[in-house]
């Protein structure tokens, strides 16, 4: 599909935001969105450079999209600066902005053909009709379209539809394409082959992609960065393994797939191994963890289902009761019912040893380095 | 053989009842017996008659030059009402809506009469322009229906993705809202036209001097009526059943617009 014409010259490259790398392609400085009582959006703050895949994840009703409309134009702030490439465009109408937004929904115009949505944006700028159809036809090409240009809209199939509103908005190349939950309507299979689409078209035309999504493993697969919001505001940002394995907060690290949270309290020592005492059992173990953290405190140890070995051994034993074993292909996911930690999921890939039967006594263990000590 | 269900039978007396008093207008307008008494046989005699005759002929005309002017201008008012009508306020979309059902639910002659009265109260002379403003006050309040349910149906997001591709709202407009909304605007005008070319009341009341065809026909059928007078009549049904066959197979067609929306590229480019 995409790189059957690999030696042409790729449109979209030499985007006005990778002229400066320094420039951050987008720039929010403090910005708000606040609807009556309710605030979308509470001062939000960041930077994204020229050329990134990021992510804004977060539940339905977090402030993502409303975050990708102010960027677009289509909503206004009610406080801070908006930069695109080094320009300040707060007060700009969305046709004057160097931004382009793939819809949810796609928005496809459906009275024209496949060719005429792609060449919309460039008809706005009056470009002399051979290079239109040439930028055009190279469009077509990138997104692998290029035997469909006269098709109706409604001729395509969800994936093809995907496609035309890339190529549209790809095609002005801007200094940042926003794309707001892009992938919702396509099936599972689809949604895979699309992600891979999009992340080789973005490493080809070397555009800074921000990315709205509420599946943390589609974000994960695609982006340089990731920024989980919750409730209007920014919980975390960083690269995938970052936000997965060094969580800043309970929150974040529920909404990054599963994880396993043990009551202790913090006893001493610093971000790279904190003293705790286990609330289990009292026992005493060192982990790593936010920075920050208050001795004394209330926290929470977090270990990724994966992280937990059975047969106990190495590391911190925990002993329990197997409640639950779920077969789900790549891996088999145990639900261990530990006293006082509550249910803990564990999750095993090959068993290598027999596995305990549903009623059964279970013996887990993890190794200190797998865990992450977050605030209560 | 079946024998027809009463349903049958009723629908068929109703039809009849509707359909026979066009009937025979347009079987007299073919009728070569000048006192209609019984047919006495074909003849287009009539036709040519009243088309040669030049009351008739500036009548039509005055009703053709009323119908297109009030299409144009209920269209103008029609389209940016239903837009406006979208993103307007509760209230303010309950005043517009009401003033609209309220054109189409007052009887004509109040509004004809109205409109009379206030012409002559500031002295403006009655004639084509005062026939035109009594045609529009209704005429653009179903243009106004018709459109407004077209507009209901378009996502924003349309809108939002032409200015995010670098169209000033003008230019969205253009190529995007009108395109989309083109189904409804034809049928509208359709509709309309039709309205306007065969109105009598508010004709017969801000006319003047200026005479409309159908005032033409009301005013020749008081003394008598002449196979010439059904010649015109059945030239204006022809007329009527052309429009109205037209907007019907669009709305018919609705869904799958782009048979009439369906912009060649070249269309698009300009």
């Amino acid at each position: 599909m995409i790189g059957t014409t690999p030696n042409r010259d790729t449109p979209g490259a030499g985007a006005s935001a990778a002229a400066h790398p320094s420039t951050p392609a987008v720039s929010l400085h403090g910005i708000s969105c606040a609807f009556g009582a309710t605030r979308a959006v509470d001062n939000l703050n960041l930077d994204l450079s020229g050329g990134e895949f990021f992510s804004l994840i977060g539940a339905s009703g977090c402030g993502k999209s409303t975050t990708l409309r102010m960027i677009a134009g289509l909503q206004q702030p009610t406080e801070g600066r908006i930069m695109i490439a080094g320009r300040d465009v707060t007060d700009l109408s969305p046709e004057k902005r160097e931004v382009n937004t793939v819809f949810q929904h796609y928005a496809l115009f459906p009275h024209l053909d496949v060719f005429e949505n792609v060449a919309f944006g460039l008809r706005e700028r009056r470009v002399a009709k051979a290079e239109l159809s040439r930028r055009v036809g190279e469009m077509l090409d990138l997104v692998g379209l290029a035997d469909r240009g006269r098709s109706k809209i409604r001729e395509l199939s969800g994936g093809q539809q995907q496609r035309v509103a890339l190529g549209r908005s790809l095609i002005l190349e801007p200094a940042v394409l926003l794309l707001d939950e892009p992938l919702g309507a396509l099936d599972l299979k689809l949604r895979r082959q699309m992600q891979l689409v999009l992340k080789q078209v973005q490493s080809r035309v070397g555009i800074t992609f921000l990315y709205v999504t509420h599946d943390q493993e589609e974000a994960f697969a695609m982006s340089d960065r990731v920024g989980v919001m919750d409730t209007g505001v920014l919980a975390q940002v960083g690269t995938p393994q970052d936000i997965y394995r060094r969580p800043a907060s309970p929150f974040v690290a529920d909404f990054v797939g599963a994880s396993n949270r043990l009551g202790a309290t913090l006893a001493g020592g610093g971000p790279d191994g904190y003293e705790l005492v286990l609330d289990a059992d009292g026992r005493r173990l060192r982990a790593p963890g936010c920075p920050n953290l208050v001795q004394g405190s209330r926290v929470g140890i977090i270990v990724r289902p994966e992280a937990f070995r059975f047969g106990g051994g190495e590391g911190n034993e925990l002993t329990g009761t197997l409640v639950d074993a779920s077969f789900l292909g790549s891996q088999t996911v145990y639900t261990i019912s530990v006293e006082q930690c509550g249910d803990l999921t564990v999750a095993e890939g090959r068993p290598t040893s027999p596995m305990p039967a549903p009623g059964e006594q279970a013996r887990i263990a993890f190794a200190s380095e797998d865990a992450w000590v977050v605030p209560a | 053989m079946k024998r027809p269900s009463g349903l049958a039978v009723f629908t068929g007396l109703v039809l009849l009842f509707l359909f026979a008093p066009i009937i025979v207008v347009v079987l007299n307008a073919f009728n070569s017996n000048n006192t209609l008494d019984s047919f006495g046989g074909f003849t287009g005699r009539w036709f040519s008659q009243a088309f040669s005759d030049s009351s008739v002929r500036s009548a039509l005309w005055v009703s053709v030059r009323v119908a297109l002017v009030s299409t144009a201008l209920s269209l103008i008012i029609a389209i940016p009402a239903s837009l406006w009508a979208r993103r307007a306020g509760r209230r303010a979309r309950a005043l517009l809506d009401g003033t609209t059902y309220m054109r189409i639910v007052l009887p004509e002659i109040v509004a004809a009469a109205g409109l009379f009265l206030l012409f002559r109260r500031v002295n403006f002379g009655l004639g084509i322009a005062t026939i035109i403003a009594g045609h529009v006050v209704f005429t653009s309040a179903y243009a106004t229906i018709i459109i407004q349910a077209r507009v209901a149906t378009l996502s924003i997001s349309l809108e939002e993705a032409a200015a995010d591709l670098g169209a000033v709202p003008w230019r969205a407009f253009r190529r995007v809202t009108l395109p989309m909304l083109r189904p409804a605007v034809i049928v509208a005008g359709l509709l309309v036209f039709t309205f306007s070319m065969d109105d009598v009341v508010s004709s017969a009341f801000l006319s003047g001097n200026t005479v409309t065809l159908p005032v033409l026909i009301f005013g020749l059928m008081r003394f008598h009526v002449t196979p010439e007078v059904n010649a015109i009549a059945a030239g204006v049904t022809v007329l009527t059943l052309v429009t109205f066959s037209l907007s019907a197979a669009l709305l018919g067609l609705r869904t799958g617009a782009s048979i009439v929306v369906g912009a060649r590229p070249e269309e698009a480019s300009s």
